[in-house]
């Protein structure tokens, strides 16, 4: 799931400076911390310093020598604690609870371990604890009298500090927070100008209605980014565009071959029955209704093959089948009409000729073809059937004299609805999808269809089957 | 009432002109754009039912030509083309009705009708002349509350002479509206039924309804009796 692109690179945005932000912070509070603690140290450590120097042990022992006041404690947790190296205390003061205090960690001489503790709720205190061994009171005296290390604690209020590191923390929090939130705001502005583009190309693309496809998207309305789905967009349109110009020329076709036929049997008999008539008139109308409606049949016929091959539902069977055969059957229907119109047929079937085809499929093919001889052919003109191979393939042949069709638009014929003007005049009867129809299926078998003609001469149809498969 | 039908399909042109005859019409066919155009041109019709997609040359430029030749004619496109834009397309170049096939016969006879009352500017399908009341729409004709009853062609005859009731209307009008372009007929057959018709329009105790004006022609309803 994407989400808005907007609500993401808002959010992406401000997260990356949110985190750039803290770490910063981070680090800033770090540094000054450290250098503040080290300067506060650095106090007490001389403050310890100070204190080991005024130890002095000699013959009777060890020995503190301060003045009373100079550690004395001007603030709650200020003082010290001089113990011997048995634990006694030597010395200490200030007024915190030794009791609350550790042993000092049997450190190594001379190294100073600092840290916090708490006084009540409202004093943090910084501590210093360290172990020496302490000076000789008598300089005469080169061997000290006591060889093992004192320990010293050294602690004093540093709850201003902790107040200070406080102050800086919510001082961070604050500035960086705030140019946080003030960083969101310009990126959603900045993201929002920046993906205007976007926006107004989605609307150019919603306004696009199904009825207008002419409309294509301005590139130069397109960010660069989006160029290449704007012209595929484009092309998609284009596609649309004429592949629904077609449709729509398809659908006026057909609409056009079932209704002027429909119109002719509708008034035909309205006509007859708006009055009584001698047998002989209804049977001479009925049988001209009759033979529309027989041509609307194979039309609608046709029309649903073509539909289904569109949709390549069309799944050819396949068997061997004798072409010799197959070609007088199929003529056989045909056959009373020619001699009614004085044909000549003249066969040409090459021996031994068949075939691995979808018979049916065939037979459609054939059916249309014959028709069209039939329906075309000049009075007393001929027809030629052939089947004959070549190095390739099985060849079937079809034509007949006295074409209506011109050269240049021999290759048309296999257009939906193309017919030529002579032709024309049988609407109802041939509408032009015979031809179209028989090339799909053509195609479906994996053969070819070809046509050529001499207007007032020989129209022929070739089929071809390659052999080879 | 003569009307000129083009139309390719066969059954059809064919049925449409025997429906228009026998409802008393005139009728010649044309198959295609160009015996269209010239009929129409050469030969004076009252309507002229069109198709649009024809053989030789289209329906909408044999109507371009005929307007464009100042041919009137009312045409009546009549077509299998049912959109919007057809229609309007249609209507735009110079038709006056435009009717969808398939179609009712009743409602194309209605419109050809209306179009040709429209021609005579007469909007009452019921014409009267003096004391006689013609309804063109069931053809039956009365003459002071009789019913005269006609023959199809002695009707078609009787309208059209009722249509320009008060002018003269010479035999070669009357043979050219009446009767069919190719049909035998010469003008004598146009006083042949012009004295049927007056035979039984006239009843006894009532004023001449159809007059001659001998050396021009006829006029129905004309009172300037003595010219």
């Amino acid at each position: 799931m994407i989400g808005s692109l907007r609500a993401r690179l808002v959010l992406g945005t401000t997260i990356a400076t949110l985190i750039v932000y803290t770490l910063a912070a981070l680090l800033l509070y770090g540094v000054i911390r450290l250098s503040l603690l080290a300067e506060f140290d650095r106090a007490l450590s001389t403050q310890a310093h100070a204190l080991v120097a005024a130890v002095e042990t000699g013959d009777h022992g060890v020995k503190l020598d301060v003045e009373p006041n100079q550690f004395g404690p001007a603030e709650p947790g200020d003082g010290f604690l001089l113990r011997g190296p048995d634990g006694a205390t030597i010395g200490h003061a200030g007024s915190f609870d030794i009791a609350d205090w550790p042993a000092l960690p049997p450190d190594a001489t001379g190294h100073e371990a600092f840290g916090f503790r708490r006084l009540g709720r409202h004093h943090a205190v910084r501590f210093v604890a360290l172990h020496f061994v302490p000076r000789a009171e008598d300089e005469d005296h080169l061997v000290p009298a006591t060889t093992s290390p004192l320990a010293l604690l050294v602690t004093r209020n540093a709850q201003s500090l902790e107040d200070k590191l406080h102050q800086l923390a919510w001082l961070l929090v604050g500035v960086f927070g705030v140019t946080t939130l003030i960083s969101a705001a310009i990126m959603v502005g900045v993201i929002r100008h920046g993906l205007r583009p976007l926006g107004v190309l989605a609307q150019r693309i919603a306004g696009l209605a199904e009825t207008d496809l002419a409309t294509r998207i301005n590139l130069q309305d397109a960010p660069r980014e989006m160029e290449p789905v704007v012209q595929r967009l484009n092309e998609l349109l284009a596609r649309l565009e004429d592949s629904f110009a077609r449709e729509r020329s398809f659908t006026a076709d057909v609409a056009h071959e079932l209704r002027t036929p429909l119109a002719g049997l509708t008034t035909a008999l309205q006509v007859c029955a708006s009055q009584s008539r001698a047998p002989e008139e209804y049977q001479r109308v009925l049988g001209q209704c009759l033979k529309v409606s027989r041509s609307m049949r194979m039309m609608v016929e046709n029309l649903l093959t073509l539909a289904r091959a569109d949709a390549h539902q069309i799944k050819p069977a396949s068997r061997l089948i004798d072409l010799n055969t197959l070609l007088p059957d199929t003529w056989a229907e045909f056959a009373p009409r020619a001699t009614a119109q004085g044909l000549q047929i003249a066969w040409s079937l090459g021996p031994g000729i068949s075939l691995n085809t979808d018979p049916g499929l065939l037979t459609v093919v054939l059916r249309n073809l014959f028709d069209n001889a039939v329906a075309y052919t000049n009075d007393g003109g001929t027809v030629c059937i052939e089947t004959r191979t070549d190095a390739q393939a099985v060849v079937v042949g079809i034509a007949n004299t006295g074409s209506h069709v011109d050269v240049q638009d021999a290759p048309k014929v296999f257009d939906r609805f193309w017919r030529s003007d002579a032709a024309r005049t049988a609407t109802g009867e041939h509408c032009g999808l015979g031809l179209a129809l028989c090339q799909r299926i053509a195609l479906i078998l994996g053969g070819t269809i070809g046509a050529t003609s001499i207007a007032g001469g020989e129209f022929a149809v070739t089929l071809r089957f390659p052999t080879g498969q | 009432m003569k009307v000129l039908v083009v139309e390719d399909f066969d059954l059809l042109r064919d049925s449409i002109c025997q429906g228009l005859r026998e409802a008393g019409f005139a009728v010649d066919a044309a198959a295609d754009g160009q015996t269209a155009l010239w009929q129409a041109t050469s030969s004076h019709y009252d309507v002229v039912i069109l198709d649009l997609m024809l053989p030789k040359l289209d329906g909408l430029t044999v109507l371009r030509q005929l307007r464009g030749k100042g041919v009137s004619t009312h045409v009546l496109i009549l077509t299998a083309k049912d959109t919007t834009t057809d229609r309007i397309t249609g209507l735009n170049t110079g038709a006056d009705d435009y009717l969808v096939k398939p179609f009712d016969f009743a409602e194309l006879l209605a419109r050809v009708r209306a179009l040709v009352r429209r021609q005579y500017q007469a909007k009452n399908p019921v014409l009267s002349v003096q004391d006689m009341q013609i309804d063109t729409t069931t053809r039956t004709v009365r003459r002071a509350e009789t019913a005269v009853d006609l023959t199809p062609r002695e009707y078609a005859l009787l309208e059209f002479l009722a249509l320009r009731q008060g002018q003269v209307v010479t035999r070669t009008d009357i043979w050219e509206h009446v009767y069919e372009f190719n049909a035998d007929a010469t003008s004598n057959v146009v006083d042949v039924f012009i004295g049927h018709l007056r035979r039984k329009l006239e009843l006894p105790g009532l004023p001449r309804l159809l007059h001659t004006r001998r050396g021009h022609g006829y006029v129905l309803g004309s009172t300037e009796e003595g010219l």
